[in-house]
C-alpha cells in the first residue's frame, strides 16, 4: 500500500482500519472479547433487582444486582430462540422472561420458568441453559465485564498508575459518585477508535476545534461554564499542563490536561464562592483530601480533565470541581459508525446546590447539545466524507506529533508524564492494537 | 388567540430558520426555562428522581445568550458554515387560557443539513408557556420532549 507521509510510523496502521469491515469484525472477535469493558457503576443498580441495559461491543448486555446483592452481567438473550428478555433501558425486575415463548430466567441467570415444561424429554439440559454470563469486577464502584475467562484482573488491567489517578481525580469523593438521569445517545459516522484516541491523548485538537469556547471566555461570556483550562491565565500562577499516558504492563490508557500550580483550585474556589458559602467549603476540604492523597508526592497535580481507559470508555469534566464527571462509551456499530452513551456523575457529598450547577456545566460543553462535543463530531463526519475515496484510501493519516522521548519529564508520578502536545498515546494505542491484531504477545 | 398562537410560533420558526437568532432572542422572555430531557425507558414502578437531571437543553435566558454567542464568534465548527435548517411546527393546542399566560402543546420536525450529504431530523413535541405581554407573547417555559431514544447526530441547533 502507498502511504504518503512525512516519517510514517511502522506500528501506525494504514486509515483502512477506519473503515474496512473485515478489519472490523476482527477487531469485535479480539479486542472486545478479550477485554475489560465498562458496563455500569454501582449507582445504577443500588439494590437487589436493580438493573440496566447496556452493550459490550455489540452485544447487548443486562447489568443486574442479583439477590445477595452482587453485580452481575448476562448476555442479553434467550437461550431458546435468541429474542432479547430485557427491552428497558432500566428498572427493577424479579425475573427476565422472553416474550416469544415465556422462557423466564432469575437474578441469578438460571432458567427459572419453561412453559410446558412436561413437553421436553427429561434430559432437556435446562441446568446448562440460563442467560449466558459475562465476568464482573468493581473498581471503587466502576463496574466492568469481560467475555475471557484468561483476562488478567481488572486491577491489573488498568494498572497501577491510572488507578493513583481515577483514585485522586475521579473516584476521591468518600461517599462516592451518583449518576445522573438521562444518559445521552447520539451516532457518530465515525470508526470508535478515532473518537477514543482523541479523549486519550488529543490536547493538540483543543485550540483549533474548541476555538468558540475560548473566544467566549476572553469575551467574558462563558463565566458560568468555565473550566480550569479555559481561564489559567488569569490565575496567580499559570497552571503547567501535561498529558500522560498509562501504557506499562497493560493495554494502552491515556490522561489529557494534568494541571500543576494553583489555577484549577483558585478556579474551584472563586466558582464555588459564588455559588454558596457551603460550597467554597466543600471545594476546600475536597482541595484538602486530595493533598493529602498527593503527600508522597513532591509534584502535587490540581487536576486531570479527560482520558481513555483502554479501548472505548472514556472520561471529562474533571478539570474544574463545579463539572459533572462524565463517562463516555464508545460503542461499534459497525466500521464507520459508532454510538455514543454518556453518562453523567456527581459527587456525593457536594452541596445540592453544586450538583446542580456540575450538571449545568456538562450539558453546556462535553455533552450531546453542549458546545464542545457538537464541534469535535463535525470533525469526525467530515474526516469519514474522505476517508475510502479512490485517492484517499491510500494516505496514511500523520501520527507524529511530539517527542518520542520515553523518559517522564515528572519522574516522580506515576506513569509516563509527557508535554502537552503531543500524539505520543495515539502511537502506543496502535502499537498494541498492531500487536494483538495480529495476533503477537504485547 | 388561536390565530395569535399560531402567528407566533410561524414567526419563532422563521427567524430560526433564517439564521436571526437575536431576533429570536427577542420572542424569549427573561425568566424562561428551557429544558429537554433525554429519554429513557423504566421497567417497574416509576421511582421519584432527585437531584438534578442530565439534559440535553437547560436553559434559562442568559445560557440561551450564551449559545447565541458563541454562534457569533465565528469560530464555532459545527454552524461554521451554518446548517440549513426548516422546521415544520404543527399540531398547535391550545391548553389552557389565563390572564398572564397560555399553556400550549404542539408538535415540530426540524430537518437539518449541512455538508452536502450530512442530514439529520430531529422530531418530538413541546409543551410551551407563552406570557401574554402588549405586542404579543413572550415565551416563559418549553419543555421539549423529543421522540427519539437515540440522537442521530449531536445537536447544534434550537428545538
Amino acid at each position: 500500500m502507498l502511504r504518503v507521509t512525512s516519517k510514517p510510523l511502522s506500528s501506525i496502521p494504514g486509515t483502512e482500519i477506519y473503515w474496512d469491515p473485515s478489519i472490523y469484525q476482527r477487531e469485535m472477535e479480539v479486542v472486545f472479547k478479550s477485554a475489560w469493558l465498562f458496563v455500569g457503576h454501582d449507582s445504577m443498580i443500588p439494590k437487589s433487582g436493580d438493573f440496566i441495559t447496556n452493550y459490550m461491543g455489540e452485544d447487548p448486555i443486562i447489568l443486574c444486582r442479583d439477590k445477595a446483592d452482587s453485580p452481575r452481567v448476562y448476555l442479553n438473550r434467550c437461550r431458546h430462540r435468541g429474542n432479547k428478555v430485557c427491552l428497558y433501558d432500566k428498572g427493577s425486575a424479579r425475573s427476565f422472561r422472553c416474550s416469544y415463548h415465556g422462557w423466564t430466567y432469575d437474578l441469578s441467570g438460571a432458567l427459572s420458568g419453561v412453559p410446558m415444561l412436561e413437553s421436553y424429554d427429561d434430559d432437556f439440559p435446562r441446568d446448562e441453559l440460563g442467560l449466558v454470563s459475562a465476568r464482573v469486577a468493581s473498581y471503587r464502584g466502576l463496574l466492568f465485564a469481560s467475555w475471557d475467562e484468561h483476562a488478567p484482573s481488572l486491577e491489573a488491567y488498568l494498572g497501577d498508575d491510572l488507578r493513583f489517578y481515577l483514585d485522586v481525580f475521579v473516584l476521591d469523593d468518600p461517599a462516592g459518585l451518583e449518576v445522573l438521569p438521562g444518559r445521552h445517545r447520539y451516532m457518530i459516522p465515525a470508526n470508535w477508535k478515532l473518537l477514543a484516541e482523541n479523549f486519550g491523548g488529543d490536547m493538540y485538537h483543543f485550540a483549533s476545534t474548541h476555538a468558540s469556547i475560548g473566544m467566549l471566555g476572553r469575551q467574558g461570556k462563558g463565566d458560568r461554564i468555565r473550566s480550569s483550562g479555559d481561564y489559567h491565565r488569569t490565575s496567580s500562577e499559570p497552571s503547567s499542563y501535561y498529558s500522560v499516558e498509562l501504557v506499562a504492563g497493560h493495554p494502552p490508557h491515556g490522561i489529557l490536561q494534568l494541571a500543576l500550580g494553583p489555577s484549577a483550585y483558585e478556579n474551584d474556589v472563586s466558582q464555588a464562592s459564588k455559588i454558596s458559602p457551603d460550597a467554597a467549603a466543600w471545594a476546600q476540604e475536597r482541595h484538602r483530601r486530595r493533598q493529602q492523597l498527593l503527600a508522597a508526592y513532591e509534584h502535587k497535580p490540581s487536576a486531570i480533565h479527560t482520558g481513555t481507559i483502554w479501548p472505548n470508555l472514556s472520561f471529562n469534566g474533571l478539570g474544574s470541581a463545579i463539572y459533572a464527571r462524565t463517562l463516555v462509551q464508545w460503542q461499534p456499530r459497525g466500521p464507520e459508525s459508532t454510538e455514543v452513551w454518556q453518562w453523567a456523575f456527581v459527587e456525593r457529598s457536594a452541596p445540592a446546590e453544586v450538583k446542580e450547577q456540575m450538571a449545568f456545566v456538562l450539558t453546556h460543553r462535553q455533552a450531546a447539545a453542549g458546545m464542545v462535543a457538537p464541534d469535535d463530531v463535525d470533525n469526525f463526519q467530515r474526516m469519514h466524507d474522505v476517508l475510502h475515496t479512490t485517492q484517499a484510501r491510500n494516505l496514511a493519516f500523520s501520527y507524529d506529533l511530539g517527542s518520542k522521548n520515553t523518559q517522564s519529564l515528572l519522574p516522580d508520578l506515576p506513569g509516563h508524564v509527557m508535554e502537552p502536545f503531543t500524539e505520543q498515546f495515539h502511537r502506543s494505542f496502535y502499537r498494541y492494537w498492531n500487536a494483538i491484531m495480529g495476533g503477537t504477545e504485547c | 388567540m388561536s390565530e395569535k398562537v399560531a402567528r407566533f410560533y410561524a414567526l419563532e420558526t422563521a427567524l430560526l430558520d433564517d439564521d436571526r437568532f437575536h431576533e429570536w432572542l427577542d420572542l424569549i422572555d427573561d425568566d424562561v426555562a428551557y429544558v429537554m430531557p433525554m429519554r429513557e425507558t423504566r421497567q417497574g414502578p416509576a421511582v421519584e428522581e432527585h437531584g438534578p437531571v442530565f439534559y440535553l437543553f437547560n436553559d434559562d435566558k442568559e445560557s440561551l445568550e450564551m449559545r447565541v454567542a458563541r454562534l457569533d464568534t465565528g469560530f464555532a465548527l459545527v454552524e461554521s458554515p451554518p446548517s440549513a435548517t426548516q422546521r415544520l411546527v404543527t399540531d398547535i393546542l391550545i391548553l389552557d387560557v389565563q390572564p398572564t399566560h397560555v399553556d400550549v402543546r404542539s408538535s415540530f420536525m426540524v430537518f437539518q443539513a449541512r455538508d452536502e450529504r450530512n442530514e439529520a431530523l430531529f422530531t418530538g413535541k413541546r409543551i410551551d408557556r407563552l406570557k401574554i405581554v402588549e405586542d404579543g407573547f413572550r415565551l416563559l417555559r418549553r419543555d421539549i420532549r423529543l421522540a427519539q431514544y437515540v440522537l442521530p447526530r449531536t445537536i447544534s441547533i434550537f428545538l
